[in-house]
């Protein structure tokens, strides 16, 4: 515990240090870092996702009841002491199953962009660094995929791998490689001229060698900063494969399907479709909110 | 520019053929066979495999695919297998509702949007400015199909102002148009200022001030004119989006449009006129891609023009 | 009694960005004489470009703002003129024509709509008549085939024949005076110098005052009649063109000077002046230049010298005052 003072106060002399000009190096991410500090819209945004991503994690501890637990006598209730936002169609907690919805959204969000992420900087990286037919072929592949609309490209891949939550990392990982893939192929074809690459390949270093240590640690930024504002993304798109039906299906709890049973009973029970919306748009402001100011943080050039 | 139409017109074909080749792979080799959900009686094998023959389905991989691209060309998909209805017809029906929608929603959004980035990029950095960025910033990551059910709570229930249902006359998409609308209202006020902002820091811009033309007209006449270029490409597209992604309003409204047809399609596991759907609001989207980047060339004189004689 | 176009006195223009207060042009005043070029000379950032810019009210920037002093022209002060005053004095009294062409005509209008603009703006013209005249501006700048390029767009232009068209543009409505911004620093050294002649030559046909802003002595030589040197936001030197290319004063004058390389000096080395142009806010406490002088004294680096008249001459350098002799230091 004391160990964390001391880093907190050194961190704070170390700040004051360059403020007053006495230190005048400091690393790439140490001062990226200290930007990001002082953007407090995007560190607001910063707490607000720790603390959904703890409740995800801690869905078991915070939630009052299980998600599916089902109570018929308890249908379709308003909100009340006990269930401080009432029961569904099948007296189920709102509240609970909105809290285990975000395990659902963060999970997918995250997960789904990693899996984008790995796809898309391998691709990009190998277009970019080799050029020629190989970036021909890889380009016009990343057209293809872009050039399909995203909902009826999620469907039809979700049609042909079945229902599923795998299946829908899948689907929504091969939606949402090509921009990751463009960025990093822009970047590397960028890169792979500058001399530091010339001498690594001088040296003997192969291919692999050269992107993996090379080439991608300087995207790194780029890398981080897409998969941050991809998760927004992804957490609209399971939200609205869910509630078409073809994304994560009941019992288990996910915002958007949760929208879509309440669809039914609007003249009843309204919060019962409006306080999922409102997870959902909470946690994607967030992560845009944040992307934004990392964005800004790791590329103060590119702000507008 | 000739050259630059030709160019694009080829490799929209081949975004086509490339799509239709997935398209195909993805929904023709579908797990759980079509046939046998269809035929609701427990079929035996003979039966199923007769039908199968039947429909064409038994045959191999690349003559089907030659059919499918035949009818495809033709805009013939075959029939439906639930409703019986010829699939074209039901995409052409489908589609008249989704486009009316899609108008709308692109009107109210374009009206909505583009002078508030206008507005925000001229006030930049001042209280108005800020806000438009947050209004456009909550528009964007409030899913659409809720804020589609608040509006039918708030304006259809509550205060029973509109229908929240059906498709018969032009009231009926006032709401869907609205929740559709917003969504990409705050899109395109974002798109607007940032183009605005890189178009207002421009030498030419202050030329035409040293000149003593007027300042607002300097920004409608010098700065809009050089930022409409992107902003159109830009939402051109966003209007690509409403077409092919209106599914979700459709949904909440009731609204008989195609991207209903596809989810009710993917249920049903119809495959015709899912394959029909599918092609067609990929092929839709790919023209209005295409239409886009041909007027970007048109818009803009360096490219229009060519470098001609020095 | 001279005979002015333009008297600018005690100018002040600051800046309030967040790193703190700018005073980019800092007590400003000078001349222009009708139909005479002045050079203003100085190096980046020295304040000449925002000198300009003040004359035609073009700060834009959120934290800029002419904070004193006085402009007259035509006998009234630019600074107490309303916004719109303003504007139907620009284009039409005073022009003013900018360092990069390629980017100061807009891309997305023909050279014709941009100059019969301003015609049209300005004059009572029908469109047929600011056609007519905006072909003899093109003419009168000399671009070939004026009916054809007319109807082109600037990216059909080369960079030489883009800086005649906003000559052509600066020079439609007949202005009285016309501002050019290092007109020529982006342009070939051949293409320079046809500028140049082509300012010259429309100066004498039109009468026009020219206020001529540069960092290159070369182009001084070539056009100015008065010269005024910067440096850090005030005027250190005042002259005709002769007497500072004969005998400068400032000793930063005499810098810039030695910088030019001459043909007939048998020189190993080029010269330099020491050191660099101090930012806004290291500012020493006197004069400006004193860190870089090699002839700075203490009370150079103590207090700021004034503005003093020696003959037809202004300089602003304590070597020439009284208090020189008796500071040993």
């Amino acid at each position: 515990m004391s160990k964390i003072f001391e880093y907190f106060k050194r961190r704070k002399e170390f700040d004051q240090k360059l403020e007053n000009n006495e230190i005048e190096y400091s690393s790439f991410y140490a001062d990226s870092f200290r930007r990001l500090r002082k953007n407090k819209m995007a560190m607001f945004c910063l707490f607000i996702i720790l603390f959904l991503i703890i409740i995800a994690i801690f869905a078991p501890l915070i939630a009052p009841y299980d998600p599916t637990a089902q109570d018929y006598a308890a249908v379709m209730q308003k909100p009340s002491k006990a269930h401080i936002l009432g029961t569904d169609e099948y007296g189920r907690d709102i509240l609970s199953r909105i809290i285990y919805g975000s395990r659902i959204s963060l999970s997918i969000g995250i997960g789904a962009q990693i899996i984008a992420s790995i796809v898309g900087v391998a691709l990009g990286s190998i277009a970019g660094y080799y050029g020629g037919k190989v970036d021909m072929v890889i380009s016009r592949i990343m057209e293809i995929f872009q050039s399909f609309p995203d909902l009826i490209f999620a469907m039809a891949i979700m049609t042909f791998l079945g229902k599923g939550i795998i299946n829908l990392f899948i689907a929504l990982g091969l939606l949402t490689w090509v921009r990751t893939a463009r960025m990093i192929r822009g970047q590397v074809m960028q890169l792979r001229e500058t001399e530091y690459v010339e001498a690594s390949r001088v040296s003997g270093a192969n291919t692999f060698w050269i992107i993996t240590k090379d080439l991608i640690p300087n995207c790194l930024s780029t890398i981080i900063v897409m998969i941050t504002l991809g998760i927004p993304n992804a957490i609209m798109y399971e939200a609205s494969l869910s509630f078409l039906g073809i994304g994560i299906q009941p019992p288990t709890p996910s915002w958007g399907n949760m929208i879509s049973s309440a669809q039914t009973f609007i003249t009843y029970l309204p919060l019962y479709s409006i306080m999922p919306g409102l997870a959902i748009m909470i946690t994607v402001i967030a992560f845009n909110i944040f992307g934004d100011g990392l964005r800004d943080a790791l590329d103060p050039k590119l702000k507008t | 520019m000739f050259s630059y139409t030709l160019k694009r017109l080829a490799q929209t074909i081949f975004v086509l053929l490339g799509i239709s080749i997935i398209t195909f792979t993805l929904l023709q080799v579908v797990p759980g066979d079509p046939v046998a959900m269809m035929l609701e009686k427990r079929a035996d094998a003979e039966t199923i495999a007769k039908v199968k023959a039947q429909m064409g389905l038994d045959q191999p991989y690349m003559i089907q695919y030659l059919n499918f691209i035949k009818g495809a060309v033709h805009l013939d998909f075959g029939t439906s297998y639930f409703t019986k209805e010829v699939v074209s017809h039901a995409l052409f029906r489908c589609f008249k509702v989704t486009l009316k929608l899609a108008c709308w929603s692109f009107i109210l959004a374009a009206i909505i949007g583009i002078p508030s980035g206008i507005f925000a990029a001229v006030h930049r950095g001042k209280g108005s400015d800020t806000l438009v960025m947050v209004l456009s910033i909550v528009g964007v990551s409030a899913p659409s199909f809720w804020v589609a059910i608040i509006l039918q709570i708030f304006f259809g229930l509550k205060l029973n102002w509109f229908p929240i249902s059906g498709f018969d006359s032009s009231i009926n998409y006032v709401l869907p148009a609205i929740a559709l609308g917003t969504r990409y209202a705050g899109n395109m006020a974002r798109i607007t200022r940032t183009s605005m902002l890189e178009v207002l820091n421009r030498d030419y811009i202050r030329t035409a001030r040293a000149k003593g033309v007027k300042k607002n007209l300097v920004i409608v006449k010098h700065a809009l004119k050089n930022a409409m270029i992107p902003i159109v490409t830009l939402v051109g597209t966003d209007f690509g989006y409403m077409l092919t992604g209106s599914m979700l309003i459709e949904k909440v409204f009731s609204i008989p449009g195609i991207g209903k047809l596809a989810v009710d399609a993917m249920s049903n596991r119809d495959l015709p006129l899912l394959e029909g759907t599918v092609m067609y609001i990929a092929f839709v989207f790919v023209i209005i891609n295409l239409l886009v980047d041909l007027s970007y060339a048109l818009l803009d004189p360096r490219i229009r023009v060519g470098k001609g004689v020095s | 009694m001279a005979d002015n176009i333009i008297e600018v006195k005690d100018l002040k223009t600051y800046f309030h960005t967040d790193a703190g207060l700018v005073k980019a042009v800092n007590g400003v005043s000078f001349n222009v004489e009708r139909g005479k070029t002045l050079g203003i000379v100085g190096e980046s950032g020295c304040g000449k470009s925002i000198t300009s810019l003040s004359i035609m009210r073009l700060i834009e920037s959120a934290t800029g703002r002419i904070e004193g002093g006085t402009i007259t022209f035509e006998g009234e002060d630019l600074l107490q003129k309303s916004e719109e005053e303003m504007r139907q004095i620009r284009g039409k009294k005073i022009a003013m024509i900018f360092q990069e062409p390629m980017t100061s005509l807009n891309p997305v209008f023909t050279i014709g709509q941009q100059i019969t603009e301003a015609l049209l703006i300005h004059e009572k013209m029908t469109k047929e008549q600011a056609k007519e005249r905006a072909i003899e501006m093109l003419k009168m700048v000399r671009i070939p085939m004026p009916e054809k390029r007319y109807d082109e767009y600037p990216h059909q232009l080369s960079g030489g024949m883009r800086q005649r068209v906003m000559i052509a543009m600066a020079l439609s409505c007949k202005p009285a005076l016309l501002i050019c911004d290092e007109p020529t620093t982006a342009l070939d050294v051949t293409i320079q110098a046809q500028i140049l002649e082509l300012i010259n030559d429309l100066k004498e046909k039109t009468g026009t005052s020219v206020m001529m802003i540069t960092h290159d002595l070369g182009v001084i030589a070539e056009v100015a009649d008065d010269v005024m040197v910067m440096y850090a936001g005030k005027v250190v030197e005042k002259a005709s063109c002769d007497e500072i290319f004969e005998q400068p004063l400032h000793p930063y004058t005499n810098g810039l000077l030695d910088c030019i390389p001459k043909l007939d000096d048998d020189r190993e080395e080029l010269s330099t002046i020491e050191g660099m142009v101090p930012s806004f806010d290291s500012m020493p406490e006197g004069c400006a230049f004193s860190p870089r002088c090699p002839f700075a004294k203490d009370i150079c680096r103590n207090k700021m010298p004034e503005l003093t008249q020696h003959g037809t001459r202004f300089v602003r350098c304590f070597k020439y005052t009284d208090e020189w002799k008796e500071d040993q230091a």
